[in-house]
């Protein structure tokens, strides 16, 4: 038998193979990439006022997932994920308490997630629109934030504030719902280097 | 009414003042101690072992400045007809009481600070943590603190009951040079 009758069936094959890059790698046709990021390439923190003391946290387990086409941030979507049980204040007595029934109930809700909807740019920041989940309850919660290209990756830095009565978190006890004992506003930071 | 000064007789104002008002502000400890384990409730509990952190604090300043007076301030000596070792093991109670006073209130300061609370005090007023958050640190310190505490209370009990016998069984001045009633110069 003589070598062609084998290849040539495999030009047509060879040639979808050669399309299907050029698709992929071309400007003309869009594409979606997805970025992420984690407690281990951010940070998430939290800070709030107890007895008019400040106190911050930060939450040891968390990803980020940043989906956007043709790297464009406005395109995107952002879905960030938290485990609740992995809130750090630095305080055992605290971070025993939030775990409990009063606070993130984690038995029950072990995670909190935050969904964007639209996302829009003014100036140099962006504003998402977005849905907050605690403890079952979904609150519509803003995010706002800036990002800077660094090489593949993309540095966001940015925050928003909650109210935490609004979750339920921090009740079940006249103390603890006094917004003069806990305060109601707490703030949110976090700080990620997403990578593809 | 006594001069601020000690003399060779008695204890002076100053002198008076740190003693009792240290006294007094250790017995508030203690109480606030009980009452913070009664309390019920973790805001309860909470205030009032800032009240207690802070008024320790106080009893830290207080006891820099006690003995800072007394290096400036020699105390009365003893009475001539007591024993060498009385003398010896009164001035060494003395010391321990200084010891305790001024371990009592670093320890507690440690223990706070290794709890992560070092920021929550009276009003206004924040002290530095002295140490980072530590989980084995706070159980130490902690431990640390209740056994300066009993130790505290027992000299001190034991203190407590010689000047008694002082004053009871031997009817000497020591407590009454402690004492801010008048005393003539001529003893
Ligand atoms: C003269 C000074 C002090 C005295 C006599 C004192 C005495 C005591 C005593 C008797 C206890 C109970 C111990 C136990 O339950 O094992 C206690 C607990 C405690 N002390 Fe102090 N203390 C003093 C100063 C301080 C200071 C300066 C601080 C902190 C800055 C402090 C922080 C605490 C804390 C956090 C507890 C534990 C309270 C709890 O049960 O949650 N103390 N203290
Ligand atoms: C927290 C409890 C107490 C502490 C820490 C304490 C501490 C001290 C210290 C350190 C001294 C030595 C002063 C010096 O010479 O520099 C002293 C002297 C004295 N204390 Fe106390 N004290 C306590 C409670 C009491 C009580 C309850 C009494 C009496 C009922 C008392 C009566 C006296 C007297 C009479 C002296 C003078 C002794 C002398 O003349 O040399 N103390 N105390």
């Amino acid at each position: 038998m003589k070598s062609g009758a084998i290849a040539k069936p495999l030009v047509p094959a060879l040639m979808l193979v050669w399309l299907a890059a050029i698709a992929g790698s071309g400007p003309l046709v869009a594409a979606e990439n997805c970025y992420r990021a984690d407690h281990d390439s951010g940070s998430l923190e939290f800070s709030g006022v107890q007895e008019s003391s400040s106190f911050t946290g930060r939450f040891e387990s968390f990803v980020v997932e940043y989906c956007m086409t043709d790297g464009d941030p406005e395109t995107g979507t952002i879905d960030v994920r938290v485990e609740t049980g992995s809130a750090n204040t630095r305080n055992r007595d605290r971070d025993g308490a939030l775990r409990q029934e009063e606070f993130f109930y984690v038995d029950s809700y072990p995670e909190a997630r935050w969904t964007s909807s639209e996302i829009t740019r003014y100036g140099d920041e962006f504003q998402a629109e977005g849905v907050l989940e605690i403890r079952g309850i979904d609150r519509d919660t803003p995010v706002s934030f800036v990002l800077e290209a660094d090489g593949d990756d993309w540095k966001m830095t940015g925050g928003s504030k909650v109210r935490r009565l609004d979750f339920n978190v921090g009740t079940g006890d006249e103390d603890l719902e006094d917004t003069e004992f806990i305060r109601n506003e707490v703030e949110i930071a976090f700080e990620l280097r997403l990578a593809r | 009414m006594p001069p601020l000064r000690n003399t060779p007789a008695q204890y002076g104002l100053v002198s008076q003042f740190f003693h009792w008002a240290i006294v007094v502000l250790v017995l508030f400890q203690f109480t606030w101690a009980w009452r913070i384990d009664q309390a019920d409730g973790f805001r309860a509990q909470l205030e009032l072992t800032t009240q207690h952190k802070t008024v320790g604090m106080l009893v830290l300043g207080l006891v820099v400045l006690r003995l800072l007076w007394r290096v400036f301030n020699r105390p009365p000596p003893l009475p001539g007809n007591m024993k060498g070792w009385e003398q010896k093991l009164a001035g060494f109670t003395h010391w321990l009481l200084y010891g305790l006073i001024l371990a009592m209130p670093v320890s507690g300061w440690l223990y706070t600070s290794a709890a992560g609370y070092a920021d929550q005090w009276w009003g206004p007023v924040n002290f530095p943590a002295l140490i980072e958050p530590s989980d084995s640190l706070q159980d130490l310190f902690g431990a640390v603190h209740g056994w300066l505490a009993l130790t505290l209370g027992l000299v001190a009990l034991v203190h407590l009951l010689a000047a008694l016998r002082h004053h009871f069984l031997l009817g000497d001045d020591v407590l009454k040079r402690m004492l801010p009633i008048w005393k003539r110069n001529s003893q």
